[in-house]
C-alpha cells in the first residue's frame, strides 16, 4: 500500500464521517456510552485484583496443636505444612508468646487475674498460615487438618467465602459485559457503516466499474469505522477518569478498606485497552457491513 | 481483442433468454456497431464483457482475460482494460469535472504528479477544458457526455465502450462525439458503440453487429 493511497483513504474516511456528522455523532455517542459502562467494570476489576491481594492477608489460617505437645512434634509439623503447594509463609505464635499478647491487649493492668495462667498456659501453640492465593483455603486447610499432631484448624470461613464468590462474581459478570457492550458498540458501527455504503452506492459501483481493487474501495469504510471506535471510546476513557478522579478523592472512607490503584496506574492499564478494544471494534464493525452490503 | 464463442446469458432462472448461442470476434483496433432493437440484449453483452455477471454457457476472452474462468480478485483489472461511457453518464455529483476524471486516475493508483499532466489534457482533447472546474449538474447533456468519455478513455484502455453515446443529443452533438470516439479509434483503441442511431451507422462504413431477440442476425461491414 503506497503512503499517498493512505492518504486517500484517510481523507475518505473523514470525509464520510464528517458528510453524515449527525449520524457519526451519534454513533461516537453510543459508543462512547457502552464503553464507559463497560470500562467502569474494567476499572472495578483491575481495583478487585489488587484487592484480593489484600484480603490474601486476612485470609490466614490458624493451625492449632494440643497443649502440652512437645515442641520438636509442633516443630516438625511445620516442615510437613511447607511442603504443601501454595503456602506462602508460616508464623509462629507460641503457647508462651500468645499469652504474652492477651496479657498485653486484654488484661492490661489487672494481670492478677491470669497469674495462675504463668504456671500452667492454656493457651495453644498455633501457626499462621499465608497462602499464595486465597482461593485454597478450604482445600489446604483440609490438608493441614491431615498432618500428624494438629489438633485444630481455622479460617474466617464465611467471610473469605463471600469475599471471594463476591469476587467471582463480578470478573464474570464483566466477561458478560464486555460480550454486551461489545456486541451493542459493534452492532452501532456496522449500522452507521451501511447507512454510509448506502448512501455512497451509486459511487462505489462506478468505482467498481473503472476499475478499482476491492480492498481500494474497502478501506476507507474500515477506517471510517475504527476513527468511529477510537473516537468514542477516547471520549469514555475522558468520562471514566473524570469519574474516577471524583471517586478517590470523595471518597476516602473506601480507602480504609482497601487501596485504590492510581490515576496513572489506571491510564497505563485500562485506557490503552480500552481504546484498542473501542478501535478495534469499529474496525469489526465496518467489516461486518463491507462483508454484507459491499458486494464486490 | 474481444471473443465470444456460443455464449448464453439467461435472466429469472432462464425465463428470459438475453443473448442466445452468441459468437464473434472483435480483433484489436477495430471499430465496432452494435445495433438492435430495445431489449435485443445489447447492454447484457455490455454487461458480459464488464464480467457485471457472467454467461450461462460458453466461452468469453478479453484481451488475456478468460472471464469464466478468472478469479473474482482480477475482476477490476479486466475492467482497467475496458472504458465504458455510460448511457446515463454515471458522473459522481458533487465532484467537479477534473475531479471525476482525476478520480479514475486515482484508483488505479496513478502519482498526482501523472495526474495533474494527463486530466488536462484529455478534457482539451474532448472539448472541455474551459468547464473543469464545474459540478455535472451546471453541465449539458452534450457536456456531461464528454465527461463521461474522459473519464473513459483517461487511463488508455485497449477497449472504449460506448452504450448509447449520443442517445439524448441533437445532430451536432452527436456527430462530434462520434468524431472523437473515431479519432480515440485512429489512436490505436478497439471501440465498440452501442446504438440506435442509423444515421451514423449507415455513413460511417464500420462492421455492424445486430442483434434480434439475443441472436446476432447481421454482422457485416
Ligand atoms: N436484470 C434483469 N433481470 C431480468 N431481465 C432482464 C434484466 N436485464 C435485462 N433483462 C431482459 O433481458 C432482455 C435484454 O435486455 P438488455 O438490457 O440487454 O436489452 P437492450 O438491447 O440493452 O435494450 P435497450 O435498447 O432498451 O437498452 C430484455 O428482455 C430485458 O427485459
Ligand atoms: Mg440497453
Amino acid at each position: 500500500m503506497k503512503i499517498k493511497n493512505i492518504a486517500y483513504f484517510i481523507s475518505e474516511a473523514f470525509r464520510n464521517i464528517f458528510s453524515n456528522g449527525f449520524m457519526s455523532l451519534t454513533s461516537i455517542f453510543s459508543v462512547m456510552i457502552s464503553i464507559t459502562i463497560f470500562g467502569m467494570f474494567v476499572v472495578l476489576n483491575s481495583n478487585l485484583d489488587s484487592f484480593t491481594k489484600q484480603i490474601q492477608d486476612f485470609c490466614k489460617i490458624r493451625v492449632y496443636f494440643p497443649r502440652d505437645l512437645n515442641e520438636h512434634y509442633v516443630e516438625k509439623a511445620k516442615k510437613n505444612i511447607e511442603t504443601i503447594n501454595k503456602v506462602k509463609n508460616i508464623e509462629l505464635i507460641s503457647k508462651k508468646k500468645a499469652l504474652e499478647e492477651c496479657k498485653e491487649k486484654i488484661f492490661k493492668g489487672r494481670y492478677n487475674l491470669i497469674k495462675a495462667f504463668e504456671y500452667d498456659n492454656p493457651l495453644r501453640d498455633c501457626y499462621k498460615v499465608t497462602l499464595t492465593n486465597a482461593k485454597f483455603v478450604e482445600e489446604i486447610s483440609k490438608e493441614i487438618e491431615n498432618i500428624e499432631n494438629v489438633e485444630e484448624v481455622k479460617y474466617e470461613k464465611n467471610f473469605i467465602n463471600n469475599i471471594l464468590k463476591l469476587i467471582i462474581f463480578l470478573k464474570y459478570s464483566s466477561l458478560v459485559l464486555v460480550i454486551f457492550f461489545g456486541t451493542i458498540s459493534i452492532l452501532i458501527i456496522s449500522n452507521s457503516i451501511k447507512i454510509m455504503l448506502f448512501i455512497r452506492r451509486k459511487e462505489i459501483n462506478i468505482m467498481k466499474f473503472i476499475g478499482a481493487t476491492n480492498w481500494f474501495i474497502k478501506w476507507p469504510y474500515i477506517i471510517e469505522g475504527a476513527v468511529i471506535g477510537a473516537i468514542g471510546s477516547a471520549l469514555a476513557c475522558v468520562l471514566i477518569f473524570f469519574g474516577y478522579s471524583y471517586i478517590i478523592s470523595h471518597a476516602k472512607f473506601l480507602l480504609e478498606f482497601t487501596k485504590f490503584k492510581t490515576l496513572n496506574e489506571i491510564f497505563s492499564d485500562t485506557f490503552l485497552k480500552l481504546f484498542y478494544f473501542g478501535s478495534g471494534i469499529g474496525i469489526i464493525g465496518s467489516y461486518i457491513s463491507i462483508k454484507k452490503y459491499l458486494h464486490v | 481483442m474481444i471473443e465470444f464463442v456460443n455464449v448464453t446469458k439467461t435472466y429469472k432462472n432462464g425465463s428470459i433468454v438475453a443473448i442466445k448461442d452468441v459468437s464473434f470476434t472483435i480483433k484489436k483496433k477495430e471499430f465496432v456497431f452494435v445495433v438492435g432493437a430495445s431489449g435485443a440484449g445489447k447492454s447484457t453483452l455490455v454487461k458480459l464483457m464488464l464480467r457485471e455477471f457472467l454467461p450461462n454457457s460458453g466461452k468469453i476472452i478479453i484481451e488475456n482475460f478468460d472471464v469464466k474462468k478468472m478469479s473474482k480478485r482480477k475482476i477490476p483489472f479486466l475492467r482497467r482494460n475496458i472504458g465504458v461511457v455510460f448511457q446515463d453518464f454515471r458522473l459522481l455529483p458533487n465532484k467537479t469535472v477534473f475531479e471525476n476524471v482525476s478520480f479514475a486516475m486515482e484508483i488505479i493508483e496513478c502519482s498526482s504528479k501523472q495526474i495533474k499532466k494527463e486530466v488536462p489534457k484529455i478534457l482539451e482533447l474532448v472539448g472541455i477544458s474551459n468547464k473543469s472546474k464545474m459540478k455535472p449538474f451546471e453541465l449539458s447533456g452534450g457536456e456531461q457526455q464528454r465527461v463521461s468519455l474522459a473519464r473513459a478513455i483517461v487511463n488508455n484502455p485497449k477497449i472504449v465502450i460506448a452504450d448509447e453515446p449520443t442517445g439524448n443529443l441533437d445532430f451536432d452533438t452527436s456527430f462530434e462525439i462520434m468524431s472523437l470516439l473515431k479519432q480515440i479509434n485512429k489512436n490505436g483503441v478497439t471501440v465498440i458503440i452501442v446504438t440506435h442511431a442509423q444515421e451514423f451507422t449507415a455513413k460511417m462504413k464500420k462492421r455492424l453487429i445486430k442483434l434480434e431477440n439475443g441472436s446476432i442476425v447481421k454482422d457485416e461491414i
